[in-house]
Protein backbone atom coordinates (compact mmCIF):
# COMPACT_ATOMS: atom_id res chain seq x y z
CA UNK A 1 0.00 0.00 0.00
CA UNK A 2 1.80 3.15 -1.27
CA UNK A 3 1.35 5.45 1.12
CA UNK A 4 0.90 3.85 3.59
CA UNK A 5 -1.16 4.18 6.66
CA UNK A 6 1.62 5.30 9.20
CA UNK A 7 2.66 7.59 6.18
CA UNK A 8 -0.52 9.00 5.98
CA UNK A 9 -0.80 9.95 10.08
CA UNK A 10 2.33 11.08 10.59
CA UNK A 11 1.64 13.88 7.63
CA UNK A 12 -1.51 14.18 9.15
CA UNK A 13 0.09 14.89 12.45
CA UNK A 14 2.89 17.49 11.19
CA UNK A 15 0.24 19.18 9.55
CA UNK A 16 -1.56 19.59 12.44
CA UNK A 17 1.18 20.79 14.19
CA UNK A 18 3.59 22.45 11.98
CA UNK A 19 0.87 24.14 10.13
CA UNK A 20 -3.15 24.35 11.19
CA UNK A 21 -2.31 25.36 14.99
CA UNK A 22 0.44 27.81 14.95
CA UNK A 23 -2.46 29.32 12.64
CA UNK A 24 -5.47 29.24 15.57
CA UNK A 25 -6.52 32.49 17.11
CA UNK A 26 -4.46 32.36 20.36
CA UNK A 27 -7.83 33.71 22.18
CA UNK A 28 -9.59 30.01 21.00
CA UNK A 29 -8.57 28.22 23.45
CA UNK A 30 -11.02 25.67 22.11
CA UNK A 31 -9.74 25.26 19.12
CA UNK A 32 -6.04 25.06 20.17
CA UNK A 33 -6.86 21.96 23.02
CA UNK A 34 -8.74 20.23 20.20
CA UNK A 35 -5.48 20.65 17.83
CA UNK A 36 -3.51 19.43 20.29
CA UNK A 37 -6.11 16.12 21.08
CA UNK A 38 -5.93 15.87 17.55
CA UNK A 39 -2.33 15.47 17.35
CA UNK A 40 -2.88 12.91 20.48
CA UNK A 41 -5.26 10.72 19.26
CA UNK A 42 -3.18 10.21 15.87
CA UNK A 43 -0.23 9.63 17.78
CA UNK A 44 -1.95 7.01 20.16
CA UNK A 45 -3.72 5.53 16.41
CA UNK A 46 -0.47 5.01 15.15
CA UNK A 47 0.79 2.98 18.25
CA UNK A 48 -2.54 0.94 17.64
CA UNK A 49 -3.81 0.46 13.96
CA UNK A 50 -1.22 -2.03 13.01
CA UNK A 51 -2.12 -4.40 15.67
CA UNK A 52 -6.27 -3.89 16.38
CA UNK A 53 -6.43 -7.48 14.63
CA UNK A 54 -4.62 -9.16 17.60
CA UNK A 55 -6.12 -6.79 19.72
CA UNK A 56 -9.53 -7.53 18.91
CA UNK A 57 -8.59 -11.35 18.83
CA UNK A 58 -7.36 -11.45 22.09
CA UNK A 59 -10.32 -9.69 23.61
CA UNK A 60 -12.68 -12.11 21.35
CA UNK A 61 -10.65 -15.40 23.41
CA UNK A 62 -10.54 -13.82 26.73
CA UNK A 63 -14.45 -13.52 26.44
CA UNK A 64 -14.80 -16.33 25.19
CA UNK A 65 -13.01 -18.45 27.85
CA UNK A 66 -14.95 -16.36 30.35
CA UNK A 67 -18.23 -17.34 29.11
CA UNK A 68 -17.00 -21.15 28.32
CA UNK A 69 -15.67 -20.99 32.16
CA UNK A 70 -19.07 -19.43 33.52
CA UNK A 71 -21.24 -22.31 31.67
CA UNK A 72 -19.17 -24.94 33.03
CA UNK A 73 -19.78 -23.84 36.54
CA UNK A 74 -23.67 -22.62 36.22
CA UNK A 75 -25.80 -23.96 38.64
CA UNK A 76 -29.21 -22.40 39.90
CA UNK A 77 -33.15 -22.34 39.05
CA UNK A 78 -34.65 -21.18 35.83
CA UNK A 79 -32.93 -18.25 34.59
CA UNK A 80 -29.44 -19.80 35.54
CA UNK A 81 -30.09 -22.77 33.30
CA UNK A 82 -32.21 -20.49 30.50
CA UNK A 83 -29.48 -18.16 30.09
CA UNK A 84 -26.66 -20.80 30.38
CA UNK A 85 -28.28 -22.75 27.46
CA UNK A 86 -28.71 -19.65 25.17
CA UNK A 87 -24.90 -18.98 26.12
CA UNK A 88 -23.85 -22.20 25.53
CA UNK A 89 -25.77 -21.93 22.07
CA UNK A 90 -24.07 -18.97 21.20
CA UNK A 91 -20.73 -20.64 22.11
CA UNK A 92 -21.48 -23.22 19.62
CA UNK A 93 -22.53 -21.40 16.36
CA UNK A 94 -19.09 -19.42 16.79
CA UNK A 95 -17.57 -20.05 13.17
CA UNK A 96 -14.54 -22.31 12.79
CA UNK A 97 -13.18 -18.99 10.60
CA UNK A 98 -13.60 -15.66 12.17
CA UNK A 99 -13.99 -12.44 10.36
CA UNK A 100 -10.37 -10.77 9.31
CA UNK A 101 -11.08 -7.36 10.86
CA UNK A 102 -11.12 -6.15 14.09
CA UNK A 103 -14.44 -4.94 13.73
CA UNK A 104 -15.78 -8.18 12.50
CA UNK A 105 -14.17 -10.26 15.06
CA UNK A 106 -15.61 -7.74 17.97
CA UNK A 107 -19.11 -8.21 17.13
CA UNK A 108 -18.73 -11.64 17.80
CA UNK A 109 -16.77 -10.35 21.51
CA UNK A 110 -20.02 -8.48 21.91
CA UNK A 111 -22.50 -10.69 21.02
CA UNK A 112 -21.00 -13.58 23.78
CA UNK A 113 -20.72 -10.22 26.24
CA UNK A 114 -24.42 -9.88 26.18
CA UNK A 115 -25.32 -13.36 26.84
CA UNK A 116 -22.45 -13.58 29.78
CA UNK A 117 -24.08 -10.51 31.27
CA UNK A 118 -27.43 -12.38 31.45
CA UNK A 119 -25.68 -15.25 32.85
CA UNK A 120 -24.04 -12.87 35.41
CA UNK A 121 -27.50 -11.49 36.19
CA UNK A 122 -29.25 -14.71 36.15
CA UNK A 123 -26.40 -16.13 38.95
CA UNK A 124 -27.74 -13.05 41.12
CA UNK A 125 -31.88 -13.99 40.57
CA UNK A 126 -31.36 -17.69 41.45
CA UNK A 127 -27.98 -19.48 41.00
CA UNK A 128 -26.66 -21.80 43.52
CA UNK A 129 -23.76 -20.38 46.58
CA UNK A 130 -21.41 -22.34 44.90
CA UNK A 131 -21.81 -20.93 41.37
CA UNK A 132 -21.94 -17.42 42.83
CA UNK A 133 -18.33 -17.92 44.46
CA UNK A 134 -17.10 -19.28 41.15
CA UNK A 135 -18.64 -16.43 39.41
CA UNK A 136 -16.94 -13.96 41.51
CA UNK A 137 -13.37 -15.33 41.45
CA UNK A 138 -14.10 -16.21 37.23
CA UNK A 139 -15.48 -12.69 36.36
CA UNK A 140 -12.33 -10.90 38.40
CA UNK A 141 -9.82 -12.96 37.08
CA UNK A 142 -11.28 -11.88 33.35
CA UNK A 143 -11.67 -8.70 34.94
CA UNK A 144 -8.18 -8.38 35.94
CA UNK A 145 -6.25 -9.76 32.71
CA UNK A 146 -8.31 -8.35 30.14
CA UNK A 147 -8.56 -4.51 32.02
CA UNK A 148 -4.99 -4.66 31.94
CA UNK A 149 -4.67 -5.14 28.46
CA UNK A 150 -6.86 -2.53 28.01
CA UNK A 151 -4.88 -0.18 30.16
CA UNK A 152 -1.61 -1.32 28.07
CA UNK A 153 -3.02 -0.56 24.80
CA UNK A 154 -4.67 3.14 25.93
CA UNK A 155 -1.52 3.65 27.93
CA UNK A 156 -0.40 6.23 25.56
CA UNK A 157 -3.59 8.42 26.46
CA UNK A 158 -0.76 9.48 29.97
CA UNK A 159 -3.77 8.89 32.09
CA UNK A 160 -3.17 6.03 34.01
CA UNK A 161 -1.35 6.59 37.11
CA UNK A 162 0.55 3.57 37.18
CA UNK A 163 1.33 3.75 33.56
CA UNK A 164 4.85 3.08 34.11
CA UNK A 165 4.31 -0.29 35.64
CA UNK A 166 2.53 -1.80 32.57
CA UNK A 167 4.26 -3.56 29.77
CA UNK A 168 4.08 -2.68 26.10
CA UNK A 169 1.73 -3.53 23.45
CA UNK A 170 3.73 -6.03 21.82
CA UNK A 171 4.66 -7.76 24.55
CA UNK A 172 0.83 -7.88 25.94
CA UNK A 173 -0.05 -9.21 22.20
CA UNK A 174 1.63 -12.15 22.56
CA UNK A 175 2.40 -13.15 26.75
CA UNK A 176 -0.35 -15.33 28.07
CA UNK A 177 -0.11 -13.37 31.10
CA UNK A 178 -3.32 -11.71 29.97
CA UNK A 179 -4.61 -14.70 29.10
CA UNK A 180 -8.07 -16.04 30.74
CA UNK B 1 -40.07 -0.38 44.15
CA UNK B 2 -37.18 0.77 42.93
CA UNK B 3 -35.41 3.82 44.73
CA UNK B 4 -34.35 6.17 42.17
CA UNK B 5 -34.65 10.02 42.70
CA UNK B 6 -37.60 11.38 40.30
CA UNK B 7 -35.26 13.69 39.43
CA UNK B 8 -32.19 11.54 38.19
CA UNK B 9 -34.30 9.84 36.28
CA UNK B 10 -35.85 12.49 34.55
CA UNK B 11 -32.49 13.59 33.32
CA UNK B 12 -31.31 10.21 32.27
CA UNK B 13 -34.03 9.43 30.15
CA UNK B 14 -34.23 13.22 28.97
CA UNK B 15 -30.92 12.56 27.72
CA UNK B 16 -31.51 9.67 25.94
CA UNK B 17 -34.70 11.21 23.99
CA UNK B 18 -32.35 14.21 22.86
CA UNK B 19 -29.57 11.92 21.51
CA UNK B 20 -31.03 11.61 18.43
CA UNK B 21 -30.91 15.20 17.66
CA UNK B 22 -27.25 15.50 17.19
CA UNK B 23 -24.56 16.16 16.46
CA UNK B 24 -24.30 19.02 18.88
CA UNK B 25 -21.58 21.22 17.85
CA UNK B 26 -19.79 23.80 20.10
CA UNK B 27 -21.84 27.30 20.75
CA UNK B 28 -20.22 30.21 18.60
CA UNK B 29 -20.05 33.10 20.57
CA UNK B 30 -23.06 34.68 18.42
CA UNK B 31 -25.32 32.06 19.27
CA UNK B 32 -24.61 32.32 22.96
CA UNK B 33 -25.33 36.06 23.24
CA UNK B 34 -29.01 35.60 21.61
CA UNK B 35 -29.23 32.69 23.99
CA UNK B 36 -28.77 34.90 26.70
CA UNK B 37 -30.64 37.96 25.41
CA UNK B 38 -33.67 35.47 24.99
CA UNK B 39 -33.34 34.89 28.64
CA UNK B 40 -32.70 38.06 30.01
CA UNK B 41 -35.79 39.33 28.08
CA UNK B 42 -37.68 37.13 29.54
CA UNK B 43 -36.47 37.44 32.97
CA UNK B 44 -37.94 41.40 31.77
CA UNK B 45 -35.33 43.43 32.08
CA UNK B 46 -34.43 46.44 29.96
CA UNK B 47 -31.47 48.04 28.26
CA UNK B 48 -29.60 44.53 28.37
CA UNK B 49 -26.18 44.61 27.57
CA UNK B 50 -24.05 41.80 27.12
CA UNK B 51 -20.31 42.25 26.60
CA UNK B 52 -16.81 40.53 26.99
CA UNK B 53 -18.48 37.10 26.08
CA UNK B 54 -15.67 34.55 25.76
CA UNK B 55 -15.69 30.84 25.94
CA UNK B 56 -13.99 29.89 29.39
CA UNK B 57 -11.58 26.65 28.67
CA UNK B 58 -11.23 23.04 30.88
CA UNK B 59 -13.70 20.89 32.12
CA UNK B 60 -14.88 17.90 29.98
CA UNK B 61 -18.84 17.98 30.36
CA UNK B 62 -20.16 21.79 30.52
CA UNK B 63 -19.58 24.80 27.91
CA UNK B 64 -18.98 27.55 29.40
CA UNK B 65 -18.80 31.24 28.81
CA UNK B 66 -17.72 34.18 31.01
CA UNK B 67 -19.62 37.75 30.12
CA UNK B 68 -20.32 40.95 31.70
CA UNK B 69 -24.18 42.01 32.04
CA UNK B 70 -25.70 45.52 33.12
CA UNK B 71 -29.31 46.16 32.73
CA UNK B 72 -32.01 48.48 33.88
CA UNK B 73 -31.97 46.79 37.39
CA UNK B 74 -28.46 46.59 37.56
CA UNK B 75 -27.01 49.13 35.50
CA UNK B 76 -23.35 48.49 37.14
CA UNK B 77 -22.19 45.67 34.46
CA UNK B 78 -21.05 42.66 36.92
CA UNK B 79 -19.40 39.35 35.34
CA UNK B 80 -21.35 36.01 35.29
CA UNK B 81 -20.60 32.42 33.72
CA UNK B 82 -23.28 30.26 32.22
CA UNK B 83 -22.64 26.98 32.40
CA UNK B 84 -24.74 24.62 29.38
CA UNK B 85 -25.34 21.48 28.48
CA UNK B 86 -24.21 19.62 25.52
CA UNK B 87 -26.99 17.04 24.11
CA UNK B 88 -24.43 14.62 25.89
CA UNK B 89 -21.18 14.13 27.68
CA UNK B 90 -19.35 12.32 30.24
CA UNK B 91 -21.63 12.82 32.73
CA UNK B 92 -26.01 13.93 32.55
CA UNK B 93 -26.60 16.24 35.47
CA UNK B 94 -28.87 18.81 36.48
CA UNK B 95 -28.74 22.89 36.22
CA UNK B 96 -31.90 22.82 38.42
CA UNK B 97 -30.08 20.39 41.10
CA UNK B 98 -27.38 22.81 41.23
CA UNK B 99 -28.67 25.88 41.61
CA UNK B 100 -30.73 24.47 44.19
CA UNK B 101 -28.12 23.12 46.05
CA UNK B 102 -25.44 26.13 45.37
CA UNK B 103 -27.88 28.80 46.81
CA UNK B 104 -28.52 26.30 49.85
CA UNK B 105 -25.44 25.97 51.38
CA UNK B 106 -24.60 29.76 50.26
CA UNK B 107 -24.41 30.11 54.09
CA UNK B 108 -21.80 26.75 54.69
CA UNK B 109 -19.09 26.99 52.41
CA UNK B 110 -17.70 29.53 49.79
CA UNK B 111 -19.87 28.67 46.48
CA UNK B 112 -20.72 31.09 43.54
CA UNK B 113 -23.51 32.70 43.81
CA UNK B 114 -26.47 31.77 41.80
CA UNK B 115 -27.46 34.66 39.01
CA UNK B 116 -29.90 31.90 37.12
CA UNK B 117 -30.94 29.30 35.89
CA UNK B 118 -33.22 27.77 32.35
CA UNK B 119 -33.44 24.17 34.00
CA UNK B 120 -34.89 22.36 30.26
CA UNK B 121 -33.14 25.22 27.96
CA UNK B 122 -36.38 26.93 27.57
CA UNK B 123 -34.45 30.36 26.58
CA UNK B 124 -30.97 29.22 25.97
CA UNK B 125 -31.51 26.14 23.82
CA UNK B 126 -30.10 23.74 26.27
CA UNK B 127 -30.28 23.45 29.95
CA UNK B 128 -28.04 26.29 31.83
CA UNK B 129 -26.95 27.99 35.05
CA UNK B 130 -25.87 31.44 35.21
CA UNK B 131 -23.41 32.16 38.56
CA UNK B 132 -21.73 35.35 39.32
CA UNK B 133 -17.82 35.60 38.66
CA UNK B 134 -15.34 34.72 41.34
CA UNK B 135 -12.06 35.61 41.36
CA UNK B 136 -9.32 32.67 41.65
CA UNK B 137 -7.28 30.10 40.47
CA UNK B 138 -8.06 26.45 40.08
CA UNK B 139 -4.42 25.67 39.97
CA UNK B 140 -1.19 27.85 40.54
CA UNK B 141 -0.67 30.03 37.21
CA UNK B 142 2.87 28.19 37.04
CA UNK B 143 4.12 27.05 33.77
CA UNK B 144 4.76 23.84 34.86
CA UNK B 145 1.19 22.88 35.90
CA UNK B 146 0.09 20.28 33.50
CA UNK B 147 -2.92 17.49 33.78
CA UNK B 148 -6.72 17.95 32.39
CA UNK B 149 -9.11 19.95 35.10
CA UNK B 150 -6.80 19.31 38.06
CA UNK B 151 -6.17 15.99 37.68
CA UNK B 152 -2.40 15.01 38.31
CA UNK B 153 -1.64 18.91 38.86
CA UNK B 154 1.13 19.61 41.65
CA UNK B 155 0.16 22.61 43.92
CA UNK B 156 3.97 23.54 44.86
CA UNK B 157 4.45 25.66 47.69
CA UNK B 158 0.30 26.24 47.88
CA UNK B 159 0.23 22.59 48.68
CA UNK B 160 0.59 23.47 52.71
CA UNK B 161 -1.98 26.35 52.51
CA UNK B 162 -4.93 24.67 50.61
CA UNK B 163 -4.72 21.27 52.45
CA UNK B 164 -6.19 22.58 55.67
CA UNK B 165 -9.04 24.58 54.12
CA UNK B 166 -9.53 21.67 51.91
CA UNK B 167 -10.37 19.37 54.78
CA UNK B 168 -12.38 22.09 56.55
CA UNK B 169 -14.66 22.95 54.04
CA UNK B 170 -15.37 19.48 53.10
CA UNK B 171 -16.71 18.67 56.73
CA UNK B 172 -18.22 22.05 56.83
CA UNK B 173 -20.46 20.34 53.97
CA UNK B 174 -20.82 17.04 55.77
CA UNK B 175 -21.85 18.10 58.65
CA UNK B 176 -24.26 20.74 57.27
CA UNK B 177 -27.81 19.95 58.57
CA UNK B 178 -30.00 22.79 58.30
CA UNK B 179 -31.61 22.12 55.24
CA UNK B 180 -35.16 22.01 56.14
CA UNK B 181 -36.48 25.68 55.02
CA UNK B 182 -34.24 25.35 51.76
CA UNK B 183 -35.55 23.96 48.69
CA UNK B 184 -34.20 20.92 47.74
CA UNK B 185 -37.16 20.04 45.45
CA UNK B 186 -35.03 18.09 43.29
CA UNK B 187 -33.65 16.11 45.27
CA UNK B 188 -34.35 13.03 47.70
CA UNK B 189 -32.77 12.15 51.18
CA UNK B 190 -32.44 8.77 52.34
CA UNK B 191 -34.07 7.60 55.70
CA UNK B 192 -31.24 7.33 58.01
CA UNK B 193 -30.51 3.98 58.84
CA UNK B 194 -31.51 2.44 56.15
CA UNK B 195 -28.86 1.21 52.79
CA UNK B 196 -30.80 4.05 50.86
CA UNK B 197 -28.46 6.18 50.48
CA UNK B 198 -26.34 3.69 48.22
CA UNK B 199 -29.04 2.17 46.24
CA UNK B 200 -30.62 5.31 44.98
CA UNK B 201 -26.84 5.75 43.80
CA UNK B 202 -26.72 2.69 42.65
CA UNK B 203 -30.12 2.91 40.72
CA UNK B 204 -29.71 6.48 39.21
CA UNK B 205 -26.02 4.74 37.63
CA UNK B 206 -27.62 1.62 36.70
CA UNK B 207 -30.16 3.48 34.64
CA UNK B 208 -27.26 5.41 33.09
CA UNK B 209 -25.36 2.12 31.78
CA UNK B 210 -28.65 0.65 30.48
CA UNK B 211 -28.86 3.72 28.02
CA UNK B 212 -25.36 4.26 27.48
CA UNK B 213 -23.96 0.87 27.17
CA UNK B 214 -22.04 0.71 23.92
CA UNK B 215 -20.31 -2.75 24.21
CA UNK B 216 -21.04 -5.03 27.53
CA UNK B 217 -18.63 -5.15 30.32
CA UNK B 218 -18.90 -8.10 32.14
CA UNK B 219 -17.11 -6.03 35.36
CA UNK B 220 -19.44 -3.73 35.23
CA UNK B 221 -22.38 -6.04 35.63
CA UNK B 222 -21.02 -8.04 38.13
CA UNK B 223 -20.22 -5.25 40.13
CA UNK B 224 -23.67 -3.80 39.79
CA UNK B 225 -24.83 -6.68 41.54
CA UNK B 226 -22.03 -6.80 44.08
CA UNK B 227 -22.64 -3.47 44.70
CA UNK B 228 -26.38 -4.01 45.30
CA UNK B 229 -25.79 -7.28 47.58
CA UNK B 230 -23.50 -5.56 49.95
CA UNK B 231 -25.03 -1.89 50.23
CA UNK B 232 -24.33 -0.98 54.10
CA UNK B 233 -26.16 0.77 56.28
CA UNK B 234 -25.77 4.76 56.39
CA UNK B 235 -26.82 6.01 59.72
CA UNK B 236 -26.95 9.79 59.28
CA UNK B 237 -27.46 11.12 55.94
CA UNK B 238 -25.70 14.44 54.58
CA UNK B 239 -24.74 16.23 51.53
CA UNK B 240 -22.00 14.56 49.28
CA UNK B 241 -20.30 16.43 47.06
CA UNK B 242 -19.49 13.87 44.83
CA UNK B 243 -16.38 15.61 43.09
CA UNK B 244 -14.36 17.26 45.68
CA UNK B 245 -10.94 17.63 44.69
CA UNK B 246 -7.90 19.71 43.44
CA UNK B 247 -8.97 21.64 40.40
CA UNK B 248 -13.09 21.86 41.40
CA UNK B 249 -12.33 24.53 44.37
CA UNK B 250 -10.58 28.03 43.48
CA UNK B 251 -7.98 29.88 45.56
CA UNK B 252 -6.69 33.63 45.63
CA UNK B 253 -2.73 33.95 44.91
CA UNK B 254 -0.46 34.72 46.64
CA UNK B 255 -2.52 33.89 49.94
CA UNK B 256 -3.86 30.37 49.11
CA UNK B 257 -7.08 31.41 50.19
CA UNK B 258 -9.90 29.39 49.34
CA UNK B 259 -12.26 31.11 47.76
CA UNK B 260 -14.57 29.38 46.06
CA UNK B 261 -15.86 25.84 45.34
CA UNK B 262 -17.04 24.66 42.49
CA UNK B 263 -19.11 21.63 40.14
CA UNK B 264 -21.63 20.84 42.77
CA UNK B 265 -23.44 18.69 39.63
CA UNK B 266 -22.64 15.29 41.03
CA UNK B 267 -23.79 16.60 44.54
CA UNK B 268 -26.30 14.42 46.23
CA UNK B 269 -27.42 13.53 49.93
CA UNK B 270 -25.77 9.98 51.03
CA UNK B 271 -22.82 8.54 52.69
CA UNK B 272 -20.00 10.76 53.68
CA UNK B 273 -17.66 8.03 52.93
CA UNK B 274 -18.35 7.90 49.15
CA UNK B 275 -16.81 11.42 49.30
CA UNK B 276 -14.29 10.48 51.01
CA UNK B 277 -13.30 6.96 48.75
CA UNK B 278 -13.53 9.74 46.12
CA UNK B 279 -11.12 11.95 47.27
CA UNK B 280 -8.74 8.74 47.62
CA UNK B 281 -8.44 8.11 44.19
CA UNK B 282 -5.40 7.95 42.60
CA UNK B 283 -6.17 9.77 39.57
CA UNK B 284 -6.39 12.98 41.41
CA UNK B 285 -3.58 12.61 43.52
CA UNK B 286 -0.01 12.46 43.08
CA UNK B 287 3.54 11.54 44.25
CA UNK B 288 5.57 13.86 46.21
CA UNK B 289 9.44 14.51 46.02
CA UNK B 290 9.84 11.76 48.88
CA UNK B 291 7.99 9.27 46.53
CA UNK B 292 5.01 9.36 49.06
CA UNK B 293 1.21 9.55 47.70
CA UNK B 294 -0.37 12.32 48.02
CA UNK B 295 -4.36 12.67 48.15
CA UNK B 296 -5.73 15.03 45.78
CA UNK B 297 -1.53 16.24 45.24
CA UNK B 298 -2.57 17.97 48.79
CA UNK B 299 -1.65 15.51 51.62
CA UNK B 300 -0.64 11.73 52.18
CA UNK B 301 -3.62 9.56 52.85
CA UNK B 302 -3.13 8.43 56.54
CA UNK B 303 -3.05 12.27 57.71
CA UNK B 304 -6.08 13.01 55.47
CA UNK B 305 -8.19 10.59 57.61
CA UNK B 306 -6.91 11.56 60.65
CA UNK B 307 -7.65 15.06 59.55
CA UNK B 308 -11.01 14.48 58.42
CA UNK B 309 -12.11 11.99 61.90
CA UNK B 310 -10.95 14.72 64.19
CA UNK B 311 -12.34 18.21 62.48
CA UNK B 312 -15.37 16.22 61.61
CA UNK B 313 -15.90 13.86 64.82
CA UNK B 314 -17.00 11.24 62.31
CA UNK B 315 -15.69 7.78 62.38
CA UNK B 316 -14.52 6.30 59.15
CA UNK B 317 -15.68 2.83 58.93
CA UNK B 318 -13.14 1.11 56.45
CA UNK B 319 -15.38 -1.60 55.21
CA UNK B 320 -17.89 0.76 54.29
CA UNK B 321 -15.01 3.38 52.54
CA UNK B 322 -13.88 -0.06 50.65
CA UNK B 323 -17.23 -0.53 49.59
CA UNK B 324 -17.71 3.24 48.33
CA UNK B 325 -14.08 3.23 46.86
CA UNK B 326 -15.38 0.02 45.12
CA UNK B 327 -18.60 2.49 43.66
CA UNK B 328 -17.08 5.31 42.70
CA UNK B 329 -14.39 3.13 40.35
CA UNK B 330 -18.26 1.38 38.96
CA UNK B 331 -19.21 4.88 38.52
CA UNK B 332 -16.20 6.19 36.92
CA UNK B 333 -15.93 3.04 34.59
CA UNK B 334 -19.78 3.84 33.53
CA UNK B 335 -18.68 7.31 32.81
CA UNK B 336 -15.46 6.06 30.97
CA UNK B 337 -16.94 2.94 29.19
CA UNK B 338 -20.80 4.32 28.57
CA UNK B 339 -21.43 7.73 28.83
CA UNK B 340 -18.13 9.24 26.83
CA UNK B 341 -17.89 6.55 23.91
CA UNK B 342 -21.86 6.95 23.71
CA UNK B 343 -21.52 10.68 23.65
CA UNK B 344 -18.06 10.13 21.48
CA UNK B 345 -19.71 7.87 18.31
CA UNK B 346 -22.96 10.06 18.61
CA UNK B 347 -20.82 13.52 17.98
CA UNK B 348 -23.05 15.05 20.66
CA UNK B 349 -20.33 16.76 22.48
CA UNK B 350 -18.32 19.74 22.32
CA UNK B 351 -15.74 17.82 23.47
CA UNK B 352 -15.70 14.56 21.64
CA UNK B 353 -12.19 14.52 21.37
CA UNK B 354 -11.57 14.70 24.90
CA UNK B 355 -14.00 12.43 26.19
CA UNK B 356 -13.29 9.71 23.75
CA UNK B 357 -9.32 9.86 25.10
CA UNK B 358 -10.92 10.45 28.89
CA UNK B 359 -12.98 7.30 27.85
CA UNK B 360 -9.72 5.41 27.28
CA UNK B 361 -9.38 5.07 30.95
CA UNK B 362 -12.12 3.32 32.03
CA UNK B 363 -9.92 -0.19 31.96
CA UNK B 364 -8.25 1.83 34.90
CA UNK B 365 -11.38 1.82 36.58
CA UNK B 366 -11.98 -1.89 36.20
CA UNK B 367 -8.42 -2.84 37.53
CA UNK B 368 -9.13 -1.20 40.60
CA UNK B 369 -12.71 -2.71 41.05
CA UNK B 370 -11.04 -6.00 40.98
CA UNK B 371 -8.37 -4.79 43.62
CA UNK B 372 -10.75 -3.84 45.92
CA UNK B 373 -13.13 -6.60 45.77
CA UNK B 374 -10.26 -8.98 45.73
CA UNK B 375 -9.53 -6.90 48.99
CA UNK B 376 -5.71 -6.58 48.15
CA UNK B 377 -5.45 -2.94 48.82
CA UNK B 378 -7.19 0.43 48.84
CA UNK B 379 -6.95 2.55 45.98
CA UNK B 380 -4.57 5.04 47.28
Amino acid sequence: MLPDIDNRINNLIKAVEKTIAPAIDPENGLAQEQAALVVGHLKMLNTQWDKAYLFERGSFDNMVSLARQLAAAAEGGQHVVSTKDALAAQLDALPTELPPTPSGVNKYTIAIGYLVDDLINACYTDGRPAFKTALAELVLNYGEKQATRERIWFNANGLDPDKAKLGSIDDMLVSDAYRV
Amino acid sequence: MLLIEPRVQYITERKAAKRKHGPYYPRTITHTEAALLRLFGARGFKNIQVSGLKRMTGGASKEQFAFWLSHDQAPEKKRYILRMDPLEGITETCRLREAQVLRAVADVVPVPPVFDVDPEGEYLGQPGLLIEFVSGVTKPTDPSITGISGIGSNCGRYTDLLAPQFVENLTKIHSWTDWSNKDLSAYVIPRANTNEAALYQLNGWALTWAQDKVEPVPMITFVENWLRDNAPLCEVPCLVHCDYRLGNFMFEEPSGKITTILDWELAHFGDFHEDIAWILQKLFGGWNDKGEFLVCNLMPRDKFLEDYQRLSGRTINLKTLRYYEVMNAWKCAIMDLGSAIMAGQNCNSHQDLLITWVGSTGAVFLNQMVELIRGQKHVA
